[in-house]
């Protein structure tokens, strides 16, 4: 009895996520130095007259969402996304993402195993029904691509803050559901393949207050803080169209 | 009155000489002045002493006076040809005139633009006949029951720059986690486990995508994203009796994408994503393992320096 898609809530993710940022940080610090040449541009900026892709601009995201890591039940989350750009390193806005049930392997085997010796059991589990969350975006690191030698992109990296409500609900009735507050932060990539739609990638943790199922008396079990892992892909349109440059 | 004619054509001719002569003298001085100024141009354009040499000329006669051609390390050669211009018409005067105030402008023109351009190598990095050594670590981001910490180590040589062959290792720090064990205490289900141990494997990295970043205007790092697929032996706890061979590790397979920040020189971090994959021989029949990986590596260029063909 092996599973190997399913995977499990692992609190430690977003300081993971803090260490891999904290190294890529520390290589932009290092950097400089690969580049300090005697020349005439030596104490210029780095980036001047840069389109700016971002700033001043609206987003709105279609987005769909994987959990990673609920064992009994995977959720896919569609959904849409907000952001107003107030720089091109940063944005408000929020998502709604509405929360569809899959049942995974492990929760028929339980439920097909445990039956042959309860016959009363029914296997329960929790899943995601709703979330709504308004975030904080900073886009720390940006920068462009060329793709088999001839095709542009530009990207950025952005980190969010997030914070709001999120509705957990049953494949029966005897654990808790409802609605309660949820925070979390995500680490995701943008990529435009035009000056206004672009692919965005997210991995997003966010907290729950939860139990994951019954036990083999039918009795909630395990209910704790949670922290829930939602992979999610979007294409995002931009407006205005027209992109502003850098001094 | 034949005497006379004689004499009369002589003076005539001897006048006529007299008229043509400076006109003469002036066009052998023009042609003079340019073969010296187009062996000049060839002396700058080689970067020789003679460069220099044009330089000062051009100023001196920019400014029109013997004592800037000396101040400018000027020779009585040059005096003598200040000496020969003044001999020229003055149409022929204006004419070198024009023509040394517009080499002079070329001059300065290339001087400051040299001044203000910066040349760019068109390659940051040179990846081709390099070798990478890596080292770094990577958790299991697939597995719900098991938690797996690797230890990874590898060494790659890039063929060209998109394009590099290698080898690479890990060694598994394997446990159940606590769903695991809800499983076991919830439910009286004891799942029979397969902790991975260790794996090699050969692998082949292909590089499609070039590119740079930046974060905050701080500084701007160069970066390259690549593809990866490998084939090898995995190594499980899962004991098999019937093969003695499957002993040493089960045939595995690999595909992975990573992202490699080039941040010295002679260094480089790479993040990667990689979905291990293995049948696994459990008690209840054989069943494909799919062990997804994020990891972290930091490689060593070997050598650590190379040289441009073309330095700038």
């Amino acid at each position: 009895m092996m599973f190997s898609l399913a995977r499990q809530p692992r609190p430690a993710l977003i300081v993971r996520l803090a260490v891999v940022c904290g190294l890529i940080g520390a290589t932009l610090l290092t950097a400089g130095s690969a580049h300090a040449e005697d020349d005439v541009l030596a104490g210029s900026p780095v980036l001047r007259r840069n389109l700016q892709y971002r700033a001043g601009r609206h987003e709105v995201t279609a987005i769909v969402g994987f959990t990673v890591g609920d064992p009994y039940i995977r959720t896919i989350l569609p959904g849409a996304r907000y952001d107003l750009h107030l720089f091109d390193w940063l944005s408000v806005g929020g998502r709604l993402q509405f929360g569809v049930p899959v049942q995974s392997d492990t929760y028929a085997e339980i439920d097909k195993k445990v039956t042959t010796q309860n016959e009363t059991f029914v296997m329960e589990a929790t899943s995601l029904r709703f979330l709504g969350l308004g975030h904080v975006s900073v886009s720390p690191l940006v920068g462009k691509m060329l793709a088999f030698s001839r095709l542009p992109i530009q990207f950025d990296v952005h980190v969010d803050l997030l914070g709001g409500l999120a509705s957990v609900a049953s494949t029966g009735d005897a654990l808790t559901t409802g609605i309660g507050l949820s925070l979390g932060a995500a680490v995701g990539l943008r990529v435009f393949i035009s000056d206004i739609i672009a692919i965005t990638t997210d991995l997003q943790a966010i907290s729950t207050d939860r139990a994951l199922s019954v036990n083999r008396d039918s009795k909630e079990s395990g209910k704790k803080l949670r922290f829930n892992n939602i992979l999610s892909f979007g294409v995002a349109f931009f407006m205005p169209p027209k992109l502003q440059r850098a001094d | 009155m034949h005497v006379l004619q004689r004499h009369s054509l002589f003076i005539v001719f001897a006048a006529a000489l007299v008229v043509a002569a400076p006109s003469a003298m002036a066009r052998a001085a023009v042609s003079s002045a340019d073969s010296s100024v187009s062996s000049a141009e060839v002396a700058n354009n080689t970067g020789t002493s003679g460069g220099e040499a044009t330089a000062a000329d051009g100023q001196a006669s920019q400014g029109g006076t013997a004592r800037d051609a000396t101040d400018n390390g000027g020779t009585s050669e040059r005096v003598a040809d200040e000496a020969d211009t003044s001999r020229l018409s003055p149409r022929a005067k204006r004419a070198l005139r024009r023509r040394k105030l517009t080499q002079n402008l070329a001059r300065k023109g290339e001087a400051e633009l040299r001044k203000s351009v910066r040349v760019f190598q068109q390659r940051y990095l040179v990846k081709g006949g390099r070798a990478e050594l890596l080292v770094g670590g990577s958790v299991a981001i697939g597995d719900p029951l098991i938690q797996t910490r690797n230890l990874d180590a590898g060494l790659l040589i890039h063929v060209n720059q998109r394009w590099a062959i290698g080898a690479s290792a890990f060694y598994s720090f394997a446990a159940q986690n606590d769903a695991f064990e809800n499983i076991q205490r919830d439910f009286g289900l004891f799942p029979e486990r397969s902790l991975l141990q260790a794996g090699g494997f050969l692998e082949v990295q292909f590089s499609p995508i070039f590119g740079k970043f930046s974060s905050f205007g701080m500084a701007v790092v160069q970066m390259d994203a690549y593809l990866i697929g490998a084939v090898g032996l995995m190594k499980t706890t899962v004991p098999i009796e019937a093969d003695a061979a499957l002993q040493v590790g089960r045939p595995a397979w690999q595909v992975g994408v990573g992202l490699r920040i080039h941040t010295l020189r002679a260094l480089t971090l790479s993040v990667e994503i990689r979905d291990m994959m293995m049948v696994e021989h459990f008690q209840a029949g054989e069943r494909l393992m799919q062990h997804w990986f994020g990891g972290l590596k930091i490689g060593l260029w070997i050598p650590p320096t190379f040289d441009y063909k073309h330095q700038r």
